[in-house]
């Protein structure tokens, strides 16, 4: 039996789980923790059923990267869509742990924006995700999760190099926003803070939910949503990490779907919810990065990971945004093998980094299988492609004005780039796009919002068309991509859902009770 | 009701295990498999020879089978879909030196310098599916050869290892706070 006031390790329940609350909610990432947190202090009796695993903070700052990588991120790390057509194969970081991928991001805060908010209620008719309705939302989730500017002291060598060149191109960048405390700038964002910097909700959100009762489980994968008619009534499902597997059963007045947008439809599907658009119109924000050898020593592994971003190509639907890696994760992208590869690892103390993402129109679709993961594809459209493509040309630009004295382009088997005009024949090169390494972080969409059943899967409050009870609160509801880093949306989304749902579900916790007790 | 402040307490059943013990089952290569992977890495780690003689030198026995047993735990935690995927790729690229440089040999029994040529050749292959494929094993395999170790430290990277804090100089404006009284060491006996 659990204990109230914990995360309980799901593997250490022999017995399975079998019990009711007023809300489960499957996922405990960026919306299913906001979700969680607003629900138990609004009063709800609330479990939250994680599938992976629980690692505590001082566990995953001890974590090499590659142990980072197999034990929190779905599939080991080498999750991947696969392209279709002139599509280069993307692969996907997403996390599958206690705190879902906030755990795993640079720590990068936007707001949607405004462009977008507008598209949204005046393309898509979702008059309630106006930038002024979503406000009092922003401004909660900033303020949890400690949104600061990142200080022009916290740049890296890498970053102020590239900005370097910026300058010299007219170029402008600004400082980014991260939900840090106390960043010292060890630049291992994605695979664990050493400091334990970093808010994500496993910080933010989850020690709140759990001060007001909220249960939390990990290693609990939820099958299928339990139905009496229309009506989602709880789920079900089996403890992972147990050779036993013994299983779990939840019974609750409303079931909130947060499994992220690679998973949410895989369980809508499995959970018979027939809807065309599961699973469908998945955007990515594909991006790119380019490595550049300097002659000035940079050590850019000292400095915040992500620390500037620019929007100055917007309007061609490209976002510019500072990077670093782990030295050993920026090494594996290094072109060649054997000694020409150790050559150039020798030198990773002068290698700058800089990365780009395209705002892109939604190609992606993941569909159920028999087994646990679904099968996720993705069709590149010509124009993202160009994008993409663009993007490299950009960074390897600014790399150049900053003097790098060769640019290692994201382009499998290209030698190294020496001059701009080199660089620039390159963008229009007959080239097969699965040559591109390109990497996503933001899959959003695959259980979209939208003022009617024939084009979405949710209302704009998060409820599931054709249910009662059910919702989702996680990025596979945005409408559309938005061309910003995604966590702070995600949060916001299901703060705004919560606050909605909340009032909902507490009404029919009365009336039930009134029902049972035989008042009127 | 309140909610929001900046908690970081969290309270955890433990269940007096370390992180290791959660990790997924080990499912182990084939003998086959291992041969393969193996050759791969030590392509992959090969260095110019120390004695200066135009053979490359393959990376250590010792790295090597390292390499082999983290990709072995790592393709473990993922689905079997995953793990079948990763012996595949591993399979096809040891299968295709006749199609690509028109050697008919596996590239697993290739000397060094040959496999490795062989392998820059995927790399730099107009087929696209091809050279990703290569990448989707070099990643994970050039990761490991570079976090920890000699390798690691060869890349200028300026701490023991990639969990160590980064070491942050003082500020050069921090004051030099002058001591209250004076210091005499035990041999000086005590101050007057």
């Amino acid at each position: 039996m659990s204990t109230p006031g914990e995360i309980i390790h799901g593997r250490t329940l022999a017995q399975g789980l079998d019990e009711g609350c007023d809300v489960v909610i499957v996922g405990s990432g960026a919306g299913g923790a906001a979700m969680a947190a607003h629900l138990a202090e609004a009063g709800l009796s609330v479990i939250v059923l994680e599938e992976g695993p629980y690692y505590t903070p001082s566990e995953i700052a001890s974590f090499r990267p590659t142990q980072s990588m197999r034990r929190m991120w779905r599939e080991a790390g080498l999750l991947a869509a696969l392209g279709i057509g002139q599509t280069p194969v993307i692969g996907l970081a997403v996390g599958r742990n206690v705190g879902g991928s906030s755990v795993h991001t640079g720590g990068v805060c936007f707001r949607i924006p405004e462009n977008v908010h507008d598209e949204w209620v005046r393309d898509h008719g979702l008059a309630e995700l106006s930038a002024k309705r979503m406000r009092e939302a922003y401004e909660d989730v900033e303020r949890r999760v400690h949104v600061t500017e990142v200080p022009t002291s916290a740049r890296s060598l890498s970053t102020t190099k590239f900005l370097e060149g910026a300058d010299k191109l007219g170029v402008p960048f600004s400082s980014i926003r991260r939900n840090t405390v106390g960043c010292e700038g060890n630049a291992r964002c994605n695979f664990g803070c050493p400091k334990h910097a970093k808010m994500s909700v496993d910080q933010a959100y989850l020690p709140s939910a759990i001060a007001q009762g909220a249960r939390v489980y990990s290693d609990s994968l939820v099958e299928r949503v339990l139905w009496e008619g229309d009506r989602a009534v709880g789920v079900e499902g089996k403890v992972l990490g147990r050779p036993d597997a013994p299983k779990l059963r939840i019974r609750a007045r409303a079931v909130v779907l947060a499994c992220g947008t690679v998973h949410t439809p895989v369980l809508l599907s499995k959970s018979g919810v027939a809807n065309v658009h599961v699973g469908r119109h998945i955007t990515l924000h594909p991006a790119v990065r380019v490595s550049a050898l300097f002659d000035q020593r940079l050590d850019g592994w000292n400095g915040a990971l992500q620390s500037v971003y620019s929007d100055h190509y917007a309007n061609e639907g490209i976002t510019l945004v500072g990077v670093y890696s782990p030295v050993n994760i920026l090494a594996a992208a290094l072109p060649g093998v054997g000694p020409a590869l150790r050559a150039r690892g020798r030198t990773m103390g002068h290698v700058g980094v800089l990365g780009g993402m395209v705002h892109d129109e939604g190609g992606g679709v993941v569909r159920s299988t028999p087994a646990r993961e679904g099968a996720l594809s993705y069709e590149m459209i010509p124009r993202d492609l160009a994008r993409i493509r663009r993007t490299t040309t950009i960074l390897g630009e600014l790399a150049l004005a900053a003097g790098a004295r060769e640019v290692y382009l994201p382009i499998f088997g290209v030698p190294p780039v020496r001059d701009l005009a080199t660089l620039r024949a390159l963008e229009h090169q007959s080239l097969d796009a699965r040559r591109i390494e390109c990497i996503a972080f933001h899959p959003l969409g695959s259980a979209r919002m939208a003022n009617d059943a024939r084009r979405g899967v949710v209302d704009e409050n998060g409820r599931v068309y054709g249910t009662r009870g059910l919702y989702v609160a996680d990025g596979s509801v945005l409408p559309t991509s938005i061309g910003v880093n995604s966590q702070v949306a995600i949060m916001t989304m299901a703060t705004r859902l919560a606050w909605l749902a909340r009032e909902e579900i507490a009404h029919e916790k009365t009336v039930a009770n009134r029902k049972k007790s035989g008042s009127p | 009701m309140s909610g929001g402040s900046v908690g970081r307490k969290t309270s955890v059943m433990t269940i007096g295990d370390s992180a290791d013990d959660r990790d997924a089952p080990r499912v182990p290569f084939a003998a086959s498999t291992r041969a393969i992977v193996t050759a791969f890495v030590e392509a992959m780690g090969a260095d110019d020879a120390p004695d200066g003689s135009r053979e490359p030198a393959p990376l250590r026995a010792e790295k090597t089978t390292w390499i082999v047993d983290e990709v072995e735990q790592w393709s473990s935690s993922g689905s079997p879909s995953i793990r079948l995927g990763l012996r595949g790729l591993f399979w096809v690229v040891d299968l295709l030196p006749l199609f690509v440089v028109g050697l008919l040999s596996r590239a697993s029994r290739l000397p060094l310098a040959k496999r490795i040529a062989y392998y820059e050749a995927v790399e730099a292959s107009p087929i696209g599916l091809l050279a990703t494929a290569l990448v989707g094993l070099k990643i994970p395999v050039v990761a490991l050869l570079y976090e920890e170790g000699p390798e690691l430290a060869e890349t200028g990277f300026d701490r023991p290892s990639l969990t160590a804090l980064r070491v942050i100089a003082p500020p050069p404006s921090a004051p030099i706070v002058k001591a209250p009284f004076s210091l005499r060491l035990p041999s000086q006996g005590p101050s007057r």
